[in-house]
């Protein structure tokens, strides 16, 4: 069903089109989103922001594909996905978009290994393969040495990380992480941002909701939604991507645990409407 | 980057991943998925003992019947093969021939050992085990319930027991009515102790009526169940039983024994032919008798036993259904509680189908460990019986697989109803709950 479409195809990841979720409590109807128009480009690093109640989560979930748009259209890596069903959403889920959530999400009683192979045992890979390609992904979050263990034996930074190695283990299309720091204080905060922001320059297409402007620095790309539609949207220019797309998970293997400054950034508006 | 071949979960993996998230909640709360399968232990647990024993007693019976003698068949002065008729609330004349037909005569006994195709008829008569035999032996103040027995001189030929000391009776002292008695170690031991019973002297009867007689020798049963059940033995000449003890002569049944080269059917016609000659029945009148073969007491016997195990398949469907209603209600909480679990594997890719087959694997884990444990304790309990009691108990295999397919069945159709609740929640709302 997928078509792909590769790293030098100038298709967008993401054209959403007049994108609309309607929420009835009652007798009365909540738009959470009220139409929404964005087109989100390959490799691009995207914060979703929006004080609370504003639809980022509902648009985050709407990209996500854990919910399906009252009217309106989604194009996912050129695929109709308003027009898909619940085992070809449950596909893509699982094949395109890595979900970074802001409480780990974790099986509590599985190993970092487990938890990580998931996603690769509803795709139906071999146990071997599954286990190769688990350990790689802990290898590229720094983790290899806490493979067996269980969250309940991590720190919240390294439930993170094992969380992001879930999300990168099936080489998904977007990662989608949802407030990944909201439970982290902030040294432990900057140590994971420190992973996205290598895995972005890895290649790696990133959106993130958050609602802390420090964060969202780190995004290109910072889209403010009010009331279920998007108020503005602002394009950072960053010479941070040095590296080829090709690389992504070798550059990714070499993050840092301690934490770097991030590069200091200029941030121009434009109003980008597809 | 995305589009990769192939489709869902393996059957296998899902099956391990299913087995081993199953075993992970049970170990997480042990004392609420131990009661939960309670019900489906129990149930296993009845199923399997009573197969077991059922199975043992049919072998047991059927051992009996042909160290018998396949073609000897018994004269009764009512079918006693109706008695077992599984026709409850049926009609009762049945039953009633019983009291209605003319009992039979001993003499007629010797008639029919006359007939050029039989070999041998004697009457006998049992007043069957304790309680409720009415029959005492006593020797002076020591007194003993008995399985009270009048046979012929021959007894041994077609029972399977044996005499450990001391001489049967001849078929003169039968005929002289002489009052010798056969007693089983059971009966000595009580009697006499450690005394040698030999040559000395008990008292048989009921009601406060008694006749002495002379111990002769000492029988041992034949190593059945039914030996086991009733124990207490006194065989006592035929024809001195009529005389001197109250023999009710309803209890009185002939064994016959055809030549061996005679058919069965044919022995059968001629015995019917002239049993019926004997009563002066007319022709068209029915007959006031029953001949039964021993394929006919093995047939009753496979009813009777027949209704016992639907009883108890009955009973342990019961267990089931109670453990699979326990099942139902642990799987609601257990989906209630793993919402977010749910949701977080739908985030992850994971179908409808593939919550769905989770949480039956998981259903069916639950109640085939319950099961499994029912066996266990069921064989336990059968190797118990096997060595400490007379009861012969095997467990045939297809009560093993009958009893785990059970379970899985329970845990599958039981599980049915939460795990499609928990497969089709919507992944957001799932991620979402509290």
């Amino acid at each position: 069903m997928t078509v792909n479409t590769g790293a030098e195809t100038v298709a967008p990841m993401i054209v959403t089109r007049d994108l609309k979720k309607d929420y009835v409590m009652g007798a009365e109807t909540i738009h959470a989103l009220a139409g929404v128009d964005c087109v989100i480009q390959r490799n691009e690093y995207v914060a979703i922001m929006g004080p609370s109640g504003s639809g980022k989560s509902t648009l985050m979930n709407m990209i996500g594909c854990l919910d399906s748009p009252t009217s309106g259209e989604y194009i996912l890596n050129n695929q109709a996905v308003q027009d898909l069903d619940d085992d070809e959403l449950a596909r893509i889920r699982n094949r395109d978009v890595g979900f970074v959530f802001q409480t780990f999400n974790l099986l509590p009683r599985a190993t970092s290994l487990h938890n990580v192979e998931l996603p690769l045992i509803y795709a139906g890979v071999s146990s071997k393969e599954r286990r190769k390609r688990a350990e790689h992904a802990l290898d590229i979050v720094q983790l290899a040495d806490r493979m067996d263990h269980k969250p309940n034996e991590l720190s919240g930074g390294q439930r993170q990380r094992v969380a992001i190695a879930r999300a990168l283990v099936n080489d998904p299309s977007i990662v989608l992480a949802d407030e990944p720091t909201g439970n982290l204080d902030s040294s432990t905060s900057s140590e994971i941002m420190d992973v996205f922001d290598k895995l972005h320059e890895a290649g790696q297409t990133i959106i993130m909701v958050t609602h802390e402007n420090d964060i969202a620095a780190h995004a290109n790309r910072v889209i403010t939604l009010i009331d279920g539609k998007i108020s503005s949207q602002t394009t950072e220019t960053s010479n941070q991507i040095t590296q080829p797309p090709k690389v992504v998970l070798e550059a990714a293997s070499a993050i840092p645990s301690a934490s770097q400054p991030p590069a200091p950034k200029s941030t121009s508006p434009t109003g980008e409407t597809p | 980057m995305s589009s990769r071949l192939g489709g869902g979960m393996g059957f296998l993996a899902t099956i391990t991943e299913g087995i081993a998230v199953a075993l992970d909640a049970l170990g997480a709360n042990k004392i609420r998925s131990g009661l939960t399968i309670l019900g489906v232990t129990i149930g296993v647990l009845v199923v399997m003992v009573m197969a077991a024993v059922i199975t043992g007693i049919n072998s047991s019976f059927s051992e009996i019947m042909s160290s018998r003698g396949i073609s000897t068949f018994y004269v009764a002065h009512w079918d006693f093969t109706s008695m077992m008729d599984i026709d409850i609330g049926g009609d009762d004349e049945e039953g009633g021939d019983f009291m209605k037909n003319e009992p039979l005569d001993p003499r007629w006994a010797r008639e029919l050992g006359r007939l050029p195709e039989i070999e041998k008829a004697s009457a006998f008569f049992e007043a069957g085990g304790p309680p409720g035999s009415g029959y005492q032996a006593s020797v002076s103040s020591d007194r003993v319930e008995i399985s009270l027995y009048g046979t012929g001189s021959d007894f041994l030929e077609i029972d399977n027991g044996d005499l450990v000391q001391g001489r049967w009776w001849t078929e003169s002292e039968s005929e002289r009515r002489t009052q010798v008695a056969v007693i089983d170690s059971a009966t000595a031991f009580d009697l006499f102790g450690s005394r040698n019973p030999l040559g000395r002297d008990i008292n048989i009867g009921r009601r406060g009526e008694s006749a002495s007689f002379k111990v002769i020798g000492l029988y041992r049963p034949p190593a059945n169940l039914f030996a086991g059940l009733a124990t207490h033995y006194v065989f006592v000449p035929f024809p001195t039983a009529d005389k001197v003890l109250q023999v009710w002569d309803r209890m009185l049944n002939f064994i016959v024994r055809p030549k061996p080269d005679v058919p069965l059917q044919r022995a059968l016609d001629v015995t019917h032919a002239r049993l019926r000659q004997i009563r002066g029945l007319k022709p068209g009148e029915e007959d006031d008798f029953a001949l039964m073969t021993q394929d006919q007491l093995v047939d009753v016997w496979g009813q009777l036993t027949g209704v016992l195990f639907i009883v108890m398949v009955g009973l342990s469907s019961i267990g089931l259904l109670v453990g699979g209603v326990g099942v139902i209600g642990i799987m609601m909480i257990s989906v209630t509680e793993r919402t977010r679990e749910i949701g977080l594997r739908k985030s992850l890719g994971a179908r409808q189908r593939d919550i769905m087959w989770q949480f039956l694997v998981e259903a069916s884990t639950l109640t085939v460990m319950g099961g499994s444990a029912g066996m266990l304790i069921g064989g336990g309990i059968v190797w118990a019986l096997n060595t400490f009691s007379p009861v012969p108990a095997t467990t045939p295999l297809w009560a093993i697989i009958a009893a785990l397919g059970a379970s899985a069945m329970t845990g599958i159709g039981f599980g049915l109803y939460p795990a499609s609740r928990a497969s089709r929640l919507e992944p957001v709302d799932a991620l979402r709950y509290e």
